[in-house]
């Protein structure tokens, strides 16, 4: 090596780029192997990403690209034992991706066990870039695991559209990220045949253009890409279009299988299944044991509606009399991000509760706001209010008492509540405002619920789904060199 | 000889509503022109002007609403609980 070689584990680059990894080397352990990636600090994450047990079997890829506002010349990639022979690292612009074996600086799935001479599991790979796709990805997470033999499972940090605070990171995914990805590793994971399927809520656009090519979604040894939908999709034909080059597209609720078929959005030109399923949509095992003994009673706070000021005051009034008439219950308002928190949301919230209250007087002490988990509260919950949120499915799927109120002052002014009311037409759960007060809650209704919510072996027909699309006829491979 | 290659197909024009709102937008980013139509813009998002709060169907409902919380709440201060 000489004076020139840039350090071991410091990637190819502009001599300005390069000095900076002869600034802030990468942190490496007792043995070597890099801890995070090298880089000024600022840059990137500032803790190990790969700290925790996230996938078991595979091994810390470290393929992160700086934190938002992904630049080109941050792209860096330190993977564990990773790098040519003269010890620089992959750089993933210098990756082949024709060859079958790119070396495009991540971890193989089994690289170790490979070694070792044991079989080779592929990871799935779930993506998620900000808290509704979070949740999408844990909870989708909890569902493989619960299938007959689960792969392996990364959930991968998307940048490119990034919309997460610290708060929510650590409260959620206190283990970390199997690892981090930017618009274009993610375009070089879509041809990575170590993966065996990339799973997203959100079909991101270097995403979408990738698998648009009729050739490559032909081709052989490529990760099966499978969309589900963001969550309740109000309109749902601008949702099938994005994700009409998926191989498999999730979509809820049965009834609109027939609905996509129909309206000839899929593609036909490739192998392509379309199921019936989300992992926030399982169907209720029943009401919760100690339902019964519960006093808490959970509204769910939607960032757009109500969207006006004067219809969140009386949102917030109605549950103030609520708590004011059942001094023996807590009435908790559970938002979903704090305010001034998540900026970069798609979904921005104008008026926040918190900020609301602050203004009004005489409110009743059993009238609290939390930040909690969905999953935390639905731990208590005795009832669930919610406006137009996909809260109300998740309350649905807990076997808990669901209000859906749509009938807010200035509902006229919002647009999500007659799509709102459709989607929930005929479950009986829509609420007026008298039963609301009074705590007046129906069952929902059965067959609706069934065509909504999906049976709880999604996990097991998702694999099923992938094992399909590795068999299936009409592969494209590569010509010899 | 060898065949006529085969002409490249046009680019398929952009509907007329997309093009004029992308110039709409153009305009409302030039530093003279842009001020009075983001202007405008932001007079268009003023919650208190909004026709739609003007339709009797409109003025009922909420009317409605309030009278039916401002009773549950005269009963609950009256009787201490409903």
């Amino acid at each position: 090596m000489t004076d020139s070689d840039p350090p071991p584990g410091s990637p190819r680059g502009a001599p300005a780029y390069r000095a900076m990894f002869w600034l802030y080397p990468a942190e490496t352990d007792a043995a070597g192997n890099p801890l995070v990636p090298a880089g000024p600090p600022g840059f990137g994450l500032s803790v190990p990403i790969n700290a925790g047990p996230q996938g078991a079997g595979v091994a810390p890829a470290g393929a992160d690209e700086g934190a938002e506002g992904y630049d080109e010349a941050l792209e860096w990639e330190t993977p564990e034992g990773g790098g040519d022979d003269d010890g620089e690292a992959a750089n993933p612009r210098d990756m082949d991706l024709s060859d079958g074996q790119p070396d495009d600086g991540f971890h193989r799935a089994g690289d170790q066990e490979a070694e070792e001479g044991v079989a080779v599991r592929k990871p799935v790979v779930i993506l998620f870039s900000d808290d509704s796709t979070l949740f999408f990805a844990l909870r989708l997470r909890d569902v493989l695991r619960e299938a007959e033999d689960p792969p392996p499972i990364d959930l991968v940090w998307y940048l490119g559209e990034t919309a997460l605070s610290y708060r929510q990171m650590a409260l959620l995914l206190p283990e970390g990220p199997a690892y981090s990805v930017g618009p274009k590793t993610l375009t070089s994971m879509v041809r990575s045949p170590d993966i065996a399927a990339i799973i997203t809520s959100r079909v991101y656009k270097p995403l979408g253009s990738a698998i648009r090519p009729v050739m490559f979604r032909l081709k052989a040894n490529r990760p099966c890409v499978i969309a589900f939908q963001g969550g309740l999709d109000f309109f749902p034909e601008n949702g099938y279009r994005h994700r009409r080059y998926c191989d498999a597209i999730f979509i809820t609720p049965q009834s609109s299988i027939e609905t996509f078929h129909s309206l000839r959005i899929g593609d036909d030109a490739s192998w392509q299944e379309v199921g019936f399923g989300h992992p926030s949509f399982l169907h209720p095992d029943g009401a919760p044991a100690d339902l019964a003994q519960r006093r808490d009673i959970f509204f769910y706070t939607q960032a757009l509606s109500p969207s006006t000021r004067r219809g969140r005051l009386h949102v917030l009034r109605a549950l103030a009399s609520m708590a004011r008439a059942n001094p023996d219950r807590t009435v908790w308002i559970k938002l979903r991000h704090l305010p001034n928190e998540n900026q970069k949301h798609l979904h921005l919230e104008k008026y926040d509760y918190p900020g609301l209250m602050a203004q009004m007087t005489d409110l009743p002490e059993n009238l609290k706001i939390t930040a909690c988990t969905m999953d935390e509260s639905l731990e208590t919950a005795a009832l669930g209010i919610t406006c137009t949120s996909t809260a109300a499915i998740d309350v649905l799927r807990a076997g808990i008492p669901t209000m859906v109120y749509l009938d807010f002052v200035d509902n006229y002014r919002d647009p999500l509540v007659e799509p709102m009311r459709e989607v929930f037409e005929g479950s009986k759960v829509i609420t007026s405002l008298e039963d609301l007060l009074h705590l007046r809650h129906h069952d929902p209704d059965p067959e609706w619920l069934a065509d909504m919510l999906c049976p709880r072996d999604l996990g097991q027909r998702l694999l099923d789904a992938v094992a399909r699309f590795e068999t299936r006829p009409f592969q494209l491979t590569e010509a010899p060199k | 000889m060898a065949a006529k290659p085969k002409p490249v197909p046009k680019p398929k024009p952009r509907p007329f509503l997309t093009r004029a709102m992308s110039a709409l937008y153009r305009f409302s980013r030039m530093a003279l022109i842009g001020v009075p139509l983001r202007l405008a813009a932001r007079i268009r998002k003023i919650e208190v002007i909004q026709p739609a709060h003007l339709y009797p169907a409109h003025i009922s409902h909420n009317r409605r609403q309030n009278g039916v919380l401002a009773e549950f709440e005269r009963k609950a201060a009256t009787t201490g609980k409903t």
